[in-house]
């Protein structure tokens, strides 16, 4: 029997059958920045924490560097003393005050993809049941001193009522605000087309509406389309088929 | 060729849910109609239908190279003047193309006749390409149709080896006018066969489209488009606000500007004109007396036309058939009346594409009229033998 002359393969039509040339890295995953913040008071606890020694030694500096130029100052001790604790205030070159830099912030962070953040939550028992920083930090910590993990750093003040103050608590994890997970900013229309949209992943956040207002007031819309639209309507639908 | 009556799969509409066909009905009436399809013998497809295709789209190429150097024949193309050069410039350069369908009239005995070429927004792709392929081989599993029944329907895979083979790595938007069902239907489909290419792609409304201060077409956050498929008319965005700043701007427009030559009826007069008695072609002239009846035989289009709009017949025995449109300020044409086969009640009409430059598959219209419009139904076929 004569074979059939050939056809396209099914696969490359069903909504089903990812892209083929993408399969296996996945590039289409959705991408998540996972962070964690830790408060240390000096760089050999920063070590002491696992984290290697140049990113440590860099965020002592960063953060010194931060405090050198932005801490606040004040014309008498007691005004800096009705902030930060007592005894916390220097006095400066320029004769005013302000607070010592009682340690460092070290944010690290790296991005992750949707199915490695999956892998996260489900080693934590799944979604809802263990809290985004454990798995911010579980994350992070498996990646280990790998290239993807960024740092940055800011620097510490010791303050006088330390409860609920974002830099109050030295040497101490943040607990439940202490890491975030948050979704890679993407336009929603980008890739995948067979997926409909799909929507926003429910935690983290898109910001896909501030993506609007970025574009410079130069730019023109509208100027596509107004012919077709002219036209529209004829006949009771817009289709194109066997059209033109 | 002979038509064949089937049962409907009885999950289709389940089928096509899945697959993300959302218009297999339309206004309540039934678009996609699997309650029969056509079938072919392989030397009705290859030797009636692809070679003639192939053929075709040879000579069109030959037109617009022959086109692109005459200023009296862009004039008579109706291509506004201040187009001409972005048109020959895209033309020389050898801007990219991707797709366009010539329609038949073919009853599977004599030389199928071109009615037109629909050469820069083709659309009824993804039932062709997709899910008539899938209703064949669900068929086939099914035991309904024998395994060695086949298509002529290698369009997926030409699409995608076509996006393989376009210049440039940038992202590539899809744009369509929007709220068209059918449209987003398109260019999704082709997105997907870009991004099995592995391209990257975006979809944005062609009313979205930005311009900037440095004359650069961008998305909505601002970023510039460098390659743009647009299911929008070449003979629209000749007229529209941003027109004129297509020449000076860096985007590569598929389909390039050059295949407004060919999607235009004007071209076929012109073929007529450089092949007479070519066995595919019908008789064709530029109408200089639009305003006096049709004769006897011939059919009345304009240049630009969509759905079988403003398109007046008036068959060899006099009767007229006449469908009434917007497309009423161009040119018309006078093209020799050639009856659509006629199947049971229906007339069927063959669209069959071109890929890449490849003839790549068919896809059959039905319509209760002469004149085949956007209410037609679509019918898978097969190849046996």
């Amino acid at each position: 029997m004569k074979p059939p002359i050939r056809r396209s393969s099914v696969k490359l039509v069903l909504a089903g059958s990812l892209p083929l040339a993408l399969t296996a890295c996945g590039p289409q995953e959705e991408l998540y920045t996972v962070t964690q913040q830790s408060n240390y008071d000096s760089v050999a606890a920063c070590v002491a924490d696992n984290v290697p020694e140049p990113a440590c030694n860099d965020a002592f500096k960063r953060a010194l560097a931060d405090y050198q130029r932005n801490a606040p100052t004040f014309f008498t001790p007691a005004e800096c003393e009705a902030q930060f604790a007592p005894g916390g205030c220097q006095i400066t070159a320029g004769g005013r005050y302000m607070p010592r830099m009682s340690g460092f912030e070290l944010q690290t962070s790296a991005e992750v993809t949707q199915s490695q953040l999956d892998a996260g939550y489900a080693q934590g028992g799944g979604y809802g049941h263990v809290a985004t920083a454990a798995v911010a930090g579980m994350l992070l910590g498996q990646m280990g001193n790998s290239a993807g993990r960024h740092y940055n750093a800011q620097p510490l003040y010791a303050y006088r009522d330390g409860a609920g103050q974002r830099h109050g608590l030295l040497g101490q994890r943040y607990g439940a605000t202490g890491g975030g997970i948050q979704r890679v900013k993407q336009d929603e229309e980008s890739s995948s087309s067979s997926s409909g949209g799909g929507g926003g992943g429910g935690y983290g956040g898109s910001s896909r509406n501030e993506s609007r207002s970025a574009t410079s007031a130069s730019v023109t819309r509208g100027g596509f389309g107004g012919q077709a639209t002219a036209r529209s309507g004829w006949g009771g639908r817009s289709g194109s088929f066997f059209g033109g | 060729m002979h038509k064949v009556e089937l049962a409907e799969r009885p999950d289709w509409r389940t089928t096509a849910l899945r697959e993300g066909f959302a218009f297999h009905t339309i206004d309540g009436e039934r678009y996609w109609d699997e309650r029969g399809y056509y079938q072919f013998s392989e030397a009705q497809v290859m030797h009636g239908l692809h070679a003639p295709t192939a053929e075709l789209h040879a000579m069109c190429l030959d037109a617009v190279g022959r086109i692109v150097e005459s200023e009296a024949l862009m004039t008579r193309l109706a291509i506004p003047p201040a187009f001409f050069d972005l048109v020959r410039r895209s033309w020389l350069e050898g801007q990219a193309h991707l797709y366009g369908r010539f329609d038949f009239s073919y009853d599977g005995k004599g030389p199928a006749k071109l009615i037109e070429a629909n050469y820069d927004t083709p659309t009824s792709l993804y039932e062709a390409a997709a899910f008539q392929l899938i209703w064949l081989e669900e068929q086939i599993q099914r035991g309904v149709l024998p395994a060695e029944a086949s298509q002529f329907n290698t369009l997926a895979e030409d699409l995608v080896q076509a996006f393989a083979a376009m210049p440039g790595h940038a992202d590539f938007y899809f744009s369509t006018i929007s709220g068209s069902l059918e449209d987003r239907g398109t260019t999704d489909f082709l997105r997907k066969m870009a991004e099995h290419a592995g391209i990257r792609t975006r979809h944005i409304d062609l009313e979205d489209i930005g311009l900037d201060g440095e004359g650069r077409f961008v998305d909505l956050q601002g970023r510039a488009i460098a390659r743009l498929f647009k299911l929008h008319a070449w003979e629209h965005m000749f007229h529209e606000d941003f027109g004129q700043a297509i020449a000076g701007c860096d985007t590569q427009f598929v389909e390039p500007p050059w295949k407004a030559l060919i999607s235009n009826k004007g071209i076929l007069p012109l073929l007529w004109q450089w092949h007479e008695g070519h066995p595919n072609l019908l008789p064709a002239f530029v109408d200089h007396s639009p305003h006096l009846p049709v004769p006897k035989g011939w059919v009345r289009k304009p240049y630009f036309s969509r759905e079988g709009a403003n398109v007046d017949i008036r068959t060899g025995e006099g009767e007229r058939v006449f469908e009434d449109g917007p497309y009423d300020d161009a040119p018309y044409i006078l093209q020799g009346f050639a009856p659509l086969p006629k199947f049971g009640d229906s007339y069927t009409l063959i669209g069959s594409w071109v890929v890449g430059g490849r003839a790549s598959g068919i896809g059959i219209r039905e319509d209760d009229s002469l004149i085949t419009k956007d209410s037609s139904r679509f019918l898978p076929h097969v190849v046996i033998g």
